[in-house]
């Protein structure tokens, strides 16, 4: 049983003019089970933003098909788009993407009260939740008056309260500091050790060991994958960055 | 790096700004072109040519003033408007590796460019508005339309001047704000995260009652021109109140709708609660401001309209007879009036049939007038040049019973010490009244008439008094005199003359002229001589002047609330774009983003129209009473024309707001 089955995806995008094609995607294939924390890595211009955003519906493939749960999110009609990602995956974004007018607990409570939850059933889930992240004290505080962990906790919070299938997150530790970066792969690793599907984009070697599996995108396919297995996230690390090694010495992929 | 180079960036830079520079442009041209017609027509010589002529430009060139001092603060709020987006920009220029001194150099340009192509175009508008405008006046003036070309260097020189200096001075600002700031200030505009405002209930309530104040007082105040000062006291409170509001008021009734739980955590109140939060903190003086001058507006479009179209009532009401002069008499009262009523009778027969018109009655009667300050039971006359100075002051109109029945045909009968008196504000209520050293009975005649006719009654109250005899006006007259000197009046006789009904304008207007000069001719102390005909084209003239100023302001006052508008709402949009973006990847679609942007634009935009209603129909009845000031004494129609000039003002405002609603659009979805 796969939570996440993407086939075949090709993604072509056409300059406004219609002069230059340039191919971002052109055939990825993996899939996810429940339960797993999959971490997606690549080179700059390899694809992997590509590949997050038509797995967040923000973006369409020009080939191929991605089933969420066995329902392909790709034909899912405009409209119900929205509501569609609200009820089924979470996000965590590099830049947070808190809004400076809301308070972090209206913050996280923005897809609840767009999805239209009563304001009891919304204190009831954030309590829990806000404790186990650690952000309890914050609640009442605006996102300019927090750290920058502080706000990509926040905005974990808010992937997390709706209780998706999928949590995708788009280098969540791109604008975090070291020791901000491990709180935060901690915490993904305790959400995930809770059942919590994760999949991340991610540039950091250490960001990715804490994964149970990492794929390698290389000129827009999937070019290798390594599992976590037993390893320590010390040992995975070594792996990851050998891989990269040989990924940029230009090699073939083995296993 | 050549000057050429500076030259083109500068260029470059107001075409890729165009959607906020294209707006300023217009504007600068419009303020340009009004200030030079108004200029101009205040010193055409062939408008002062026509009767009244001078009246209007007098009213021009204050207006000119106004206008001048508008056009300033119009020019330098929308530039900063313009500052305010351009910051980002100047920050990556600095960034690049520009210095200040050649960012100053390309806003040098900037401005340079904007100030000539605004003159160079608004004179050109300028020049052929005028023309359009002196044919207007010409033609609400009644006057003959002159053709040909008009131009007047004069009024160019001030333009020059005057937009030479603005220019400067909103480049002084500029190149100030851009010294003054850091690079990295620069590029973060106007995006440093903003503290949500707080609920501040004292000054809302404070809000709440001074508008109520002001409310009360417009709707109590009697004789708004006897108590002037309340009259601007209500006004400068609802002013006040509605700043209190829009600043305070609405951010409180949003923080109480924020705190109740149930209602704020709903899909359809969520965003646009918090929105409007942060939206009227940013906007509400601004609002503020597009409601005063909202209200301005409708004021002054109301008050033209009923002005241009009830001139003729007025002239017949104000001027009932064909003309009316006035003659001090000298000695004893009895034998000068005798006298004078022979002489001015010859003279205005011969006259007529000079003119070959024929009249149709005299009247006559003689009177006396006294400023004095009402006190318990008696009338204070101030002394010598203390009356100036002096408030509450009302004019008191002496008659004898004799003139007053030979007048109306009534049989008035009193005893030597007794008066009837009628006041025209309101009435007399004391049993006696004694004034300097009389003492009378006074009892209240209603219905008595107000022979002075209206122009006596317009500025300030009055009675009327009836007393017994011709000998009591002298004795009054005398120590009038001994307390007052030079500004003490004397008993005069007024002499009125009808002319046969149809009688045609020209053949009118030459009677007036041949018996003023026979007038002129007498050894007799004429103080007044005026006829219908000559009256009534001063009288148009000033209204056409009034009119004029009135709606030229009033179309002034509405372009800048259009301006206002416009860049209040595409400097939101571009704060709000990124919102909106977030909102859209956490799962908001395009319609409901749609929706709340809907809700909250038409409420910040109508919010400033339903108040300004507001405000017109509770100083409606005040306005109506102040009507008198401008000479406007029909005011029944004035609240058709309030609704109607409400109702135009709403159309003009539901068109900006369709327009702007759309451009907001575009910016934040793109």
């Amino acid at each position: 049983m796969t939570i996440l089955d993407v086939r075949n995806l090709k993604k072509i995008y056409t300059t406004r003019f219609g002069g230059n094609q340039v191919q971002a995607l052109s055939d990825v294939s993996f899939s996810v089970d429940p339960g797993e924390y999959v971490a997606i890595m690549g080179e700059s211009g390899s694809g992997k933003t590509t590949l997050l955003n038509i797995l967040a519906v923000l973006d369409q493939p020009t080939n191929g098909e991605v089933l969420l749960n066995g329902k392909n999110i790709v034909a899912i009609r405009e409209k119900e788009i929205s509501a569609f990602r609200r009820n089924n995956l979470g996000f965590v974004f590099q830049d947070f993407n808190l809004l400076d007018t809301f308070s972090v607990q209206d913050n996280i409570l923005l897809p609840l009260v767009l999805s239209g939850v009563p304001y009891a059933e919304m204190t009831h889930r954030l309590r829990p939740l806000s404790e186990m992240l650690g952000i309890e004290k914050l609640l009442g505080k605006f996102p300019y008056e927090i750290s920058g962990g502080q706000k990509q906790r926040a905005a974990v919070a808010r992937a997390l309260i709706t209780n998706p299938q999928l949590v995708l997150a788009d280098e969540p530790t791109g604008a975090l500091d070291s020791r901000a970066s491990d709180g935060l792969m901690t915490l993904f690793e305790n959400i995930n050790a809770k059942g919590q599907t994760i999949l991340m984009v991610t540039h950091s070697i250490k960001a990715a060991s804490h994964a149970k599996r990492v794929l390698f995108i290389k000129d827009g396919m999937v070019f290798h994958e390594l599992h976590r297995g037993e390893l320590s996230s010390e040992a995975m690390f070594q792996k990851i960055s050998d891989t990269l090694t040989m990924i940029a010495a230009g090699g073939e992929s083995n296993e | 790096m050549s000057k050429g180079f500076y030259l083109k960036m500068a260029a470059d830079n107001i075409r890729k700004n165009s959607k906020v520079y294209v707006p300023f442009l217009i504007s600068c041209i419009c303020t340009v072109m009004m200030s030079y017609i108004v200029r101009a027509l205040s010193i055409n010589s062939g408008l002062s040519e026509i009767p009244g002529g001078n009246n209007m430009q007098m009213i021009l060139s204050m207006g000119y003033v106004v206008i001048s001092i508008f056009s300033a603060i119009f020019l330098f709020y929308t530039n900063s408007f313009l500052m305010k987006r351009r910051k980002r920009e100047f920050g990556v220029y600095s960034i690049l590796g520009m210095e200040k001194k050649h960012i100053t150099k390309v806003i040098f340009y900037e401005t340079l460019y904007i100030a000539a192509v605004s003159i160079f175009a608004g004179l050109i508008t300028g020049v052929i508005f005028d023309k359009l405008c002196i044919l207007i006046i010409r033609r609400m003036m009644e006057a003959p339309v002159a053709l040909g070309f008009e131009l007047s260097p004069v009024a160019m020189v001030w333009s020059l001047a005057l937009f030479g200096g603005i220019f400067l001075l909103i480049l002084l600002g500029n190149i100030r704000q851009v010294r003054l700031s850091n690079p990295i200030e620069l590029l973060k505009g106007g995006n440093v995260g903003e503290k949500e405002p707080k609920a501040k209930w004292f000054m809302a309530v404070l809000g709440i009652l001074v508008t109520g104040a002001g409310y009360y007082l417009a709707l109590t105040i009697q004789s708004p021109l006897a108590l002037i000062q309340l009259v601007f006291l209500a006004v400068l409170l609802v002013i006040l109140g509605t700043y209190l509001l829009f600043t305070t008021g609405s951010i409180t009734t949003l923080k109480i709708l924020k705190n109740n739980k149930k209602y704020y955590y709903r899909t359809k109140n969520f965003i646009p609660v918090s929105g409007m939060l942060y939206r009227m903190k940013k906007n509400a003086v601004g609002l503020a401001n597009i409601c005063v001058m909202s209200v301005g507006v409708i004021l002054l479009l109301s008050i033209s309209i009923s002005l241009y179209v009830t001139t003729e009532n007025s002239i017949n009401d104000l001027y009932p007879n064909s003309a009316r002069i006035q003659i001090n008499l000298a000695g004893n009262i009895r034998d000068a009036e005798n006298q004078v009523k022979a002489e001015t009778l010859q003279m205005a027969e011969s006259a007529a049939e000079e003119a070959r018109v024929s009249l149709d009655k005299t009247a006559f009667y003689t009177s006396l007038s006294i400023p004095a300050v009402p006190a318990k039971e008696r009338f204070t006359v101030v002394s010598g040049d203390a009356v100036a100075m002096t408030r509450g002051l009302v004019t008191l109109y002496f008659i004898d019973q004799e003139n007053y029945n030979g007048l109306t045909g009534d049989h008035v009968s009193l005893n030597a010490d007794e008066v009837y008196i009628h006041g025209t504000e309101k009435e007399y209520e004391e049993k006696s009244l004694s004034i300097m050293d009389e003492q009378f009975h006074a009892s209240v005649m209603e219905e008595m008439k107000e022979f002075m006719g209206e122009t006596a009654t317009v500025i300030g109250g009055g009675y009327y008094i009836i007393v017994n005899n011709a000998d009591i006006l002298q004795r009054l007259e005398q120590q009038q005199k001994a307390l007052l000197g030079g500004y003490a009046d004397r008993i005069s006789t007024t002499v009125l003359i009808d002319l046969e009904k149809g009688t045609g304008k020209d053949h009118e207007k030459t009677f007036g002229t041949i018996l003023e000069s026979k007038l002129k001719d007498t050894d007799m102390e004429v103080t007044i001589s005026e006829t219908r005909v000559s009256a009534g084209d001063k009288f148009r003239a000033f209204r056409a002047g009034v009119l004029f100023v009135g709606l030229y302001l009033g179309i002034l006052l509405l372009m800048a609330t259009v301006l206002i508008i416009y860049y209040k709402q595409i400097s939101e949009a571009y704060d709000d774009k990124d919102r909106y973006g977030i909102m859209r990847k956490v799962g908001l679609n395009q319609k409901e983003i749609k929706k709340s942007i809907r809700s909250q634009i038409l409420t910040v935009f109508f919010l400033p129209l339903v108040t300004a209603g507001v405000h017109v129909a509770f100083t409606f009845s005040l306005m109506k009473k102040l009507m008198v000031l401008v000479l406007l004494n029909d005011v029944n129609l004035f609240l058709i024309y309030a609704v109607a000039s409400y109702a135009l003002f709403a159309i003009v405002y539901a068109i900006i707001y369709t327009v702007t609603a759309r451009t907001y659009y575009k910016i934040v979805s793109a």
